[in-house]
């Protein structure tokens, strides 16, 4: 591993070792194999323009089952050869995202880390362009923009500074995670624990930074109206997500007003991540709350982020 | 190998219908003759199941050896040559009856037909023997159908069998078979609805699932009742021959201009008189009268009885049509039969006809011939009134799309406006439909106008005593139940437009748009729209459940991306996009379009930056022709796909843009497929943004219907390019391309031209983002306003120019668009109304604000006069309170004066007193009475007093004078009498002789009073 610093201080980028890495959870093959067609590619971009030496992709398997059986992965490993390494690693319990990770992290020796969901399919320049955005001074944690559904959080069109990196695909070094100690898999289990990671980035004075030319493919669809299409996990996650963060932000009093809401609410997801955080309280498993002064934690309407438009 | 017309016996078959035929003859004994045999395929159920023996005659060697073989008698004959037929025949049936005759499949494969069909009217003659005849039928739909593409496809065998040499219509037949002496006693025709021709597939003319398809398929199922035979097979028997000529004569048929149809009731042959007079005295005599009548009654009868009644000028011109029903539809079918005239018109029992009816009809028919001529400009159900209450113009009310609803009302009276070219009954197959009683026949009239137009004169011609007081509104008419029925009806089948109807359905939908703006909030007429959203169902665009397409040699879709090669960053997006497309059965042609070598560098580069399972997909080309649908053009000439499709190079697919696609293919294969569409706004940052400088500036919005709607895409287009795909035969098979010199909108014009034909098949599913940018490059921004409205007319003006076919649905469509047009136009003719009542309304308020302004001004001149005069008022009261005060004042001080006075008056009267004055009223005040009581008692209990009593005693004594001398014990109660004594005493000697004492006395108090302390 290079002497990489936390954040991109460097001036001329050398050739750097990244490893994208991706946790599993039912995700049919298919899918696994066209994504690491896409990095493949992307690793090969980013090779012919002496970006990277070593592209290296990491899965963690959360699924009751064996995705990647031994013969197939050595069949990944021959057919997608602009990767330095496959690896996977069967959890046989399902650690969530956040641990997942964590997991992963813990094996992790390059000089660059992505995460990435395991169905997005890169951009051919999207390393590139990542580490370019990561080589800025200041800049601990690069994310890159999704497509066809582009997230609707502001960034500043001059810097691409925002509040908070989707770890759809998101880029930091590696020793910036392994200092931060990762993600807080014991507050977050799917969902938010990138906004955490990225608001904890920013405590430690580095920018969170969004790429718009570095992309990626996130197949999401609409309703018929033209509405975001929420499943049930994210439903649940996410409510239970938005009320462990004001709360380990400093901001009881939002936590508060969530959990009156979603108690009076009719969304049987809503109700049961009210009565989870509850739980947590009673059985003293709360984060322990930080940044009290709020000089990162942003939650603006329901987000945790200013916004350019509305979502519906 | 057997040959091609060797068929082996099917009870389903022609053969079969030519057996069943045959057993219907049972009965006769005999043997059969066939002629022309072939290989026999009658011959063992002929021998087998009717128990007769069978004769095969044939010139060709194998079908005969064949029967041999089968234990058949055969004999050769050349049908060329008759006189040896003749002799062959009649050895070979020798003494033998004969029960029957056939002539199959022969007829069209020899030039002599008339002759043969002599010599066998000739053998049948003599043995009194039916003959079936079956021969192929040239009219079937699908080679007629065909031909309208110019295809005329001669195969092997079937309905063009490369060896036939004459053709046979069921006319031509029925005409031959008659000149030579055959009566038609049975049919038995072998029918299929889809023949031997029924090729290509993608043939959209075949297709009755597209639009075009379903149209001429309607049509000529109505227009020709043989459409579907596929062979005629018949029954005949030998008949006097009728001569007649066998070639069609290029003559117009003889008749006069017009049949006047009159229909009589079961009881009254005509009900007034008064309509044979108008007739008898019209100007122009060219017509003939058909009176239909139910057959129940006897024909002599009614013919007695009508020319009892007819004028005589009339009476040679009389036919009379009986009908097997009495119900009006019944009655004028059998009218309309009967009639020779190059129209007809239908004269109800009430109604009055001007002198010059006639010749009002036949001046507009000579202008258009073949049209439906109607006199009376007036439109029933639009009224000139309420046109003029709703400021529409009356020509928009008369234009071609608005006629379909002004007749959809049945209840409409004025059916002798009317003359109908009679070959829409003999050659379009027209009929007054049985199951609407109550239609009047509108139903007719309408499809008459629709496939012949309608001529329309404002001459007077008919007109009907008493009209009707209490007319409904034609929007109220449609309520009608048999305008529902023939609503419904027409919403079956695809609409046939005549030319100029674009530009029609556009300013409906315009009209619509804008008095829906006018007179919102629209109440509507829920119950008729529901009941026709019911009646059409929701498949008005959806096509499906038609055969599959043959399989493409190529993917499933040809993607074709245009690009300048200027938007590297968003290109890639597109490119990205459709790599993680679900569905990969596609390939993309990139045309890069007037494109430096540099460019095209910079694209091929960015291509080949992709995975290769996509990259070697992707075709770049080079097009150098002006115009946005060059690179189309281009690219569709590139394709391989069963569909094409176009992603510009700012467009995004969701993933499941192919797939969906695939999806609806499958479901509706040779249509149009056109998913949702969704917009998205993009913004243009500054010059110092970060790249790519541009991003999304909005939330998704639905901006386009989810549905195809082939009207209103007439006014706008509603499909982004991309939300389309296009069966590939569109442009290989039906030779459309776009059209290169629209500089913008040339995906619309496509479009709508490519779904009236083939139809278009939706999904609600939104499968790709629109970047609406709104600021920067993009043809929104390098053309003008102008130059985008210049392109939608000249658009209009194309469609305008020609008649446009609608899918089914759309009857409902313009309907409703009509129907809400005008109740839209009442409602703002009511709001006009309104507005009227409401400046009337203002103008009065305003007059009387202004008159309670001067009101209100003079009465606050007032108020201010009066505020003045209070004000002075209480100036005033403040200076009587002021006065008051002072008077109070000056009163008091008067009080204290007198009080003074009054004190001074006591104190003086109390010296008076003390001194022993009179004073006249001092008695009456208890004071002084006191006063002088003490003085007194004072006095006199003075020591001077006291000490001088006996000096006076003595005095007394001494001058003897008697008198009491007073004591101090003994006061006088008068008041005089005490002023006196208390005058007297002081002035007595004896107070003079005490002078001195009191001097001392007060001298001696006086030193007491100032002595050393």
């Amino acid at each position: 591993m290079n002497d990489i610093p936390a954040s991109g201080i460097v001036t001329a980028v050398a050739p750097l070792s990244i490893r994208i890495q991706s946790v599993l959870y039912q995700t049919p093959l298919a899918s696994i194999s066209r994504a690491l067609e896409f990095f493949d590619n992307a690793a090969r971009v980013a090779g012919e323009a002496g970006i990277a030496h070593q592209v290296t992709v990491a899965y963690g398997d959360c699924s009751p089952d064996r995705i990647i059986d031994g013969d197939t992965l050595l069949n990944l490993r021959r057919r997608f050869s602009n990767l330095a390494s496959i690896d996977y690693t069967f959890f046989d319990n399902n650690l969530g995202s956040a641990r997942g990770h964590n997991r992963l992290l813990a094996d992790a020796a390059s000089d660059l880390l992505v995460i990435a969901n395991p169905d997005v399919l890169a951009a051919p320049n999207l390393l590139i362009e990542l580490v370019g955005a990561w080589a800025r001074p200041g800049t601990g944690f690069v994310e890159a923009r999704q497509l066809p559904i582009e997230h609707p959080k502001y960034y500043d069109p001059r810097t691409g500074e925002t509040s908070w990196a989707s770890t759809a695909c998101a880029m930091g070094s590696t020793k910036l995670f392994k200092a931060l100690n990762g993600f807080d898999a014991d507050t977050f289990f799917l969902y938010c624990d990138d906004v955490d990671f990225s608001w904890r980035v920013r405590l430690a004075g580095l920018k969170v930074v969004h790429q718009p030319l570095a992309v990626v493919f996130h197949d999401k669809r609409l309703t018929n109206e033209g509405s975001w299409i929420a499943g049930t996990a994210e439903r649940y996650y996410s409510a239970e997500a938005g009320l462990l963060l004001p709360y380990k932000y400093s901001r009881p009093d939002l936590a508060d007003k969530y959990i009156e809401i979603f108690t009076a609410s009719d969304d049987e997801h809503l109700v049961k991540a009210a009565g989870a955080f509850r739980l947590r309280a009673e059985t003293g498993r709360l984060p322990t709350p930080i940044d009290p002064d709020h000089t990162v934690a942003e939650f603006v309407d329901g987000g945790y982020a200013r916004s350019r438009y509305t979502p519906r | 190998m057997p040959s091609i017309y060797q068929h082996r016996y099917e009870p389903v078959s022609i053969y079969g219908n030519v057996v069943s035929l045959l057993r219907d003859c049972e009965g006769r004994s005999g043997v059969h003759l066939d002629f022309g045999c072939g290989y026999g395929a009658i011959a063992e159920p002929i021998r087998d199941e009717l128990g007769r023996p069978y004769l095969g005659f044939d010139i060709a060697e194998d079908g005969l050896k064949s029967l041999n073989e089968r234990g058949f008698e055969t004999h050769v004959i050349d049908l060329y040559d008759l006189d040896r037929a003749g002799s062959v025949v009649e050895q070979a049936i020798g003494n033998r009856p004969v029960a029957s005759m056939t002539f199959l499949d022969t007829l069209e494969h020899i030039t002599n037909g008339e002759a043969v069909l002599t010599f066998l009217r000739r053998i049948a003659e003599l043995v009194d023997a039916p003959l079936i005849l079956s021969v192929p039928n040239v009219t079937h739909k699908d080679l007629a159908l065909k031909l309208l593409t110019g295809r005329w496809d001669v195969t092997e065998a079937g309905l063009l069998d490369h060896t036939h040499v004459t053709l046979y219509s069921h006319a031509r037949l029925s005409r031959m078979m008659s000149a030579v002496g055959w009566r038609q006693t049975a049919a038995r025709d072998w029918l299929l609805q889809h023949s031997d021709q029924e090729f290509p597939a993608s043939a959209s003319v075949l297709n009755h699932r597209l639009p075009i398809g379903h149209f001429l398929l309607e049509f000529i199922n109505r227009a020709n009742p043989h459409a579907i035979v596929n062979q005629f097979v018949r029954l005949y028997r030998a008949a006097p021959p009728q001569p007649q000529p066998l070639l069609e004569s290029r003559d117009e048929p003889a008749g006069p201009f017009l049949s006047v149809v009159l229909t009589a009731g079961e009881d009254a042959v005509i009900a007034r008189q008064a309509i044979l007079e108008d007739l008898a005295r019209q100007s122009h005599q060219d017509f003939e009268l058909v009176i239909a009548y139910p057959s129940t009654r006897d024909p002599a009868e009614v013919s007695a009885g009508l020319l009892a009644r007819l004028p005589q000028s009339l009476c040679s011109r009389v036919r009379l049509a009986p009908a097997s029903q009495i119900s009006r539809p019944d009655l004028l079918n059998a009218a309309v039969a009967h009639c020779a005239g190059r129209y007809f018109a239908i004269l109800d029992d009430a109604e009055t006809l001007g002198p010059n009816w006639t010749a009002s009809l036949a001046a507009l028919g000579d202008v258009s011939p073949g049209m439906v001529l109607q006199l009376d400009g007036s439109p029933p159900g639009i009224t000139p009134e309420r046109l003029k209450a709703a400021a529409l113009p009356s020509e928009a009310a008369m234009s071609p799309v608005p006629q379909l609803y002004r007749f959809a009302n049945t209840e409409h009276d004025h059916f002798a406006t009317l003359a109908i070219p009679t070959s829409v009954f003999h050659e379009l197959g027209l009929r007054f439909e049985l199951k609407f009683p109550d239609g009047g026949g509108w139903d007719l009239a309408i499809e008459a106008i629709l496939h012949c137009g309608l001529k329309v004169s404002s001459a007077q011609g008919a007109g009907q005593p008493g009209e009707s007081t209490s007319r409904t509104t034609a929007v109220e008419d449609l309520f009608g139940r048999s305008g529902i029925s023939l609503l419904t009806k027409l919403n079956t089948r695809p609409l046939l437009l005549p030319a100029g109807s674009a530009e029609q359905l556009k300013r409906l939908v315009d009209e619509h748009r804008y008095l829906k703006i006018l007179a919102k909030p629209m109440t509507g007429r829920l119950l008729l729209r529901s009941f026709i959203e019911q009646s059409v169902g929701q498949s008005s665009d959806r096509v499906s459940g038609f055969t599959e397409a043959g399989p493409a040699a190529g993917p499933f879709l040809s993607v074709i991306t245009r690009t300048l090669g200027t938007r590297i960053h968003t290109l890639r997006d597109t490119l990205l996009s459709l790599a993680g497309q679900t569905c990969q059965d596609f390939e993309l042609i990139l045309v890069v379009h007037s494109a430096s070598e540099t460019i095209l560098d910079t694209v091929r580069t960015l291509v080949a930056e992709f995975p290769s399972s996509f990259r070697q997909r992707v075709r770049v080309i080079a097009c150098d022709r002006v115009g946005r649908s060059a690179p189309l053009n281009d690219g569709i000439h590139h394709s391989n796909g069963a569909y094409i499709a176009a992603l510009d190079d700012d467009d995004i697919a969701l993933g499941h843009w192919v797939e969906s696609y695939r999806q609806l293919a499958s479901e509706s294969p040779g249509a149009l497929l056109r998913t949702t569409c969704t917009r998205q706004e993009f913004a243009l940052g500054a010059a110092n943004d970060i790249l790519p400088r541009w991003r999304a500036a909005s939330w998704f919005e639905m901006k386009w219907p989810t549905a195809y709607d082939a009207v209103a895409h007439l006014h706008t287009n509603y499909t982004p390019n991309m939300s389309m795909a296009f069966p590939a035969a569109l442009f290989w098979e039906d030779g459309l391309c776009f059209d290169e010199t629209m500089e913008t909108a040339e995906d619309w014009e496509f479009t709508t031209r490519a779904a009236m034909l083939r139809g278009v098949a939706s999904s609600a599913e939104v499968t790709s983002i629109y970047r609406w940018w709104t600021n920067g490059e993009s043809t929104l921004f390098t053309h003008t306003r102008e130059q985008w409205e210049a392109n939608a007319q000249r658009i209009r003006e194309k469609w305008n120019s020609q008649p446009i076919l609608l899918p089914r649905g759309s009857a409902s469509r313009i309907i409703s668009l009509i129907e809400e047009g005008l109740a839209l136009r009442a409602q703002v003719a009511d709001l006009q109304h309104h507005n009227r009542h409401l400046d009337q309304h203002s103008r009065n308020l305003e007059k009387h604000r202004r008159d309670l302004d001067r009101h209100i001004n003079n009465q606050e001149r007032h108020i201010n006069n009066q505020e003045h005069h209070i004000s002075n008022q209480e100036q005033h009261i403040r200076n009587i309170d002021n006065k008051n005060h002072e008077m109070e004042e000056y009163g008091y001080n008067l009080q204290e004066h007198c009080r003074e006075l009054e004190r001074r008056n006591r104190y003086m009267g109390v010296e008076l007193i003390r001194s022993g004055y009179w004073l006249p009223w001092a008695d009456e005040d208890p004071q002084l009475v006191e006063v002088s009581r003490e003085v007194l008692g004072d006095l006199l209990a003075s020591t001077s007093w006291r000490s001088t009593r006996l000096l006076r005693r003595m005095v007394a004594f001494c001058t003897r004078r008697r008198g009491d001398d007073p004591t101090d014990d003994a006061i006088p109660s008068s008041f005089v009498e005490r002023q006196r004594l208390i005058r007297e005493i002081p002035r007595s000697t004896s107070w003079r002789l005490t002078f001195p004492a009191r001097v001392i006395g007060r001298l001696l108090q006086r030193s007491r009073m100032i002595g050393p302390r």
